[in-house]
């Protein structure tokens, strides 16, 4: 099985994120605030964040649907960066989690010393809509001709297979936006923060049955970016972010399962071994919540239900205790700002484990990021997870 | 299509002008899975040698309209093994579909008594 972890072993390079930062995202970006504008800020607010300056930086990493024709040696030109080490990843809610795993390597074998890895869109109507029907061949030759205008459709089609197969409700599946919705009162970057109950969530419009507006992540523009360096590298005097392991698998079923059984269950016994915890250890988690199924399947694969039981745990323990899940807002808040949605959770559990989480913070020294990603054809093919710590 | 794992797997039995034509899809001379959409190898032995096979007889299993254009999508078991992304036109989940490809769009129709099988 393909994976990774960092293990804990010791070692000078021992690898660390030192900072992070989003530019803010929004439903209606100003004039000039395009990929690139976005892009370019977000690199600068993680390298102030971590006190380092842009002429340290030696590698980096992208993940942009809107960067082409550029890739990542164009946007380090215009950043006027000299580098030793570029990376480009096209996966989507796969690539944040991607890209720190190559990071990660690229410090600890000392290829780079200071690696920043961003991510973000700009897509307007058009764009957004050409790249849901040209996503890959597979999209375009066989979804598009359907009619197919973006995901919703087949995660409609999942979501009744998990609703059917836990005999669950519709509602039951609102716990996670009204939950997000609640953590999202709390972050001044999230475009929607207004509370919501399970009632209003029902009342809005249908997309695809059984899915509502509010289960649909709304296209936002922005960026996040985080500094991938040794330990012991911040000039910042806030705590470093280490990394205890990570685990990835791809294409585990070949877009032939029902969806909701995901890679993860897969990658979390190793995960855990390697990581010398438990899930219920976790003081929070970032899962990708492009869909609120998506973000439930994950938490049971990667075995956060400690009982399996799905619904308290969307009840009792999401809704009504208040556990933190995906502190932003999640995407279901903040909206998805293209690629940058698989960077976004990384990016909220670093101000958590550093103590910078403004209006939301909890107490946080160990965290789970999940990325899931690229609907290759019916459901999402790459699965990655990391679990974080708080240094010092 | 020996060898030809591309759009080949798009043949039809009842091509006519503006018609539709029977879902036909590849099949893996190795060890006989049969796959949709084609794929370069074949994903269970790896075999890059490939047949063709009908495919034209499914069951629905799920479906679900499009509220911005009124486009039903569905997921159709086929009855040669692999679940596709379809558009329906009028079956209803649980029902026995019969495939066509209509200007590249893979359609879902209920099929008719006479098409089903004698225990169904």
């Amino acid at each position: 099985m393909p994976s990774g972890q960092t293990g804990m072993s010791t070692g000078s390079r021992e690898a660390a994120i030192l900072g992070a930062h989003e530019a803010p995202y929004t439903r209606h970006p100003a004039p000039g605030r395009d990929t690139l504008a976005l892009l370019r800020e977000a690199v600068l607010g993680a390298l102030a964040d971590a006190g380092l300056d842009v002429g340290e930086v030696d590698g980096l990493g992208v993940a942009s649907f809107s960067l082409p024709p550029d890739h990542t040696i164009d946007l380090a030109w215009r950043l006027g960066l000299k580098l030793r080490w570029v990376m480009e990843d096209p996966h989507g809610g796969g690539s944040g989690v991607n890209l720190l795993q190559h990071a990660i390597r690229a410090i600890e074998a000392g290829d780079a010393e200071t690696i920043v890895l961003c991510a973000g869109d700009n897509l307007d109507r058009d764009a957004f809509s050409s790249l849901v029907r040209n996503y890959n061949r597979a999209t375009a030759e066989h979804l598009a001709p359907l009619g197919f205008e973006g995901p919703n459709a087949v995660f409609a089609m999942l979501t009744q297979r998990y609703l059917a197969a836990h005999g669950l409700q519709p509602a039951d599946l609102g716990c996670i936006p009204v939950a997000q919705r609640a953590w999202a009162a709390g972050n001044p970057g999230a475009v929607y923060r207004e509370p919501l109950t399970i009632e209003e969530y029902m009342q809005a419009p249908l997309v695809a049955a059984p899915l509502r507006r509010l289960d649909c992540v709304p296209v936002v523009a922005g960026a996040d970016a985080i500094v991938v360096s040794a330990r012991g590298r911040s000039r910042a005097g806030a705590p470093e972010v280490g990394i205890r392991a990570t685990a990835a698998v791809h294409n585990h079923d070949q877009q032939q399962g029902d969806g909701w059984h995901t890679g993860f269950s897969e990658i979390a016994p190793q995960l855990w071994a390697a990581v010398g915890a438990r899930p219920e250890d976790v003081d929070a988690a970032f899962l990708y919540d492009d869909y609120p199924v998506m973000a439930l399947a994950q938490a049971v694969d990667l075995g956060l239900l400690a009982d399996g039981d799905v619904q308290r745990w969307l009840h009792a323990t999401l809704l009504e205790a208040r556990w933190p899940l995906n502190t932003s807002g999640g995407q279901l808040s903040c909206g998805q700002a293209g690629a940058a949605g698989g960077t976004h959770g990384l990016v909220e559990a670093v101000r958590q484990l550093r103590g910078a989480a403004e209006g939301r913070q909890v107490d946080c020294s160990l965290a789970l990021v999940s990325g899931y990603g690229m609907v290759l054809y019916r459901h999402g093919a790459c699965h990655n997870a990391v679990v974080l710590e708080r240094l010092g | 299509m020996s060898g030809e794992p591309g759009r080949s797997g798009v043949a039809g039995t009842s091509a006519e002008p503006g018609g539709s034509l029977d879902l036909r899809i590849p099949e893996c001379e190795g060890c006989g899975l049969a796959v949709w959409p084609p794929r370069l190898l074949c994903p269970r032995c790896h075999c890059d040698r490939w047949g063709e096979r009908e495919a034209a007889h499914g069951t629905l299993e799920e479906a679900c309209e499009l509220e911005s254009s009124g486009v039903t999508f569905g997921t159709v078991r086929l009855d040669a093994g692999p679940v596709v992304v379809v558009r329906c036109e009028g079956a209803q989940p649980g029902d026995g579909v019969h495939l066509t490809l209509e200007d590249g769009a893979l359609t879902a129709r209920r099929r008719s008594g006479s098409e089903l099988p004698d225990n169904s």
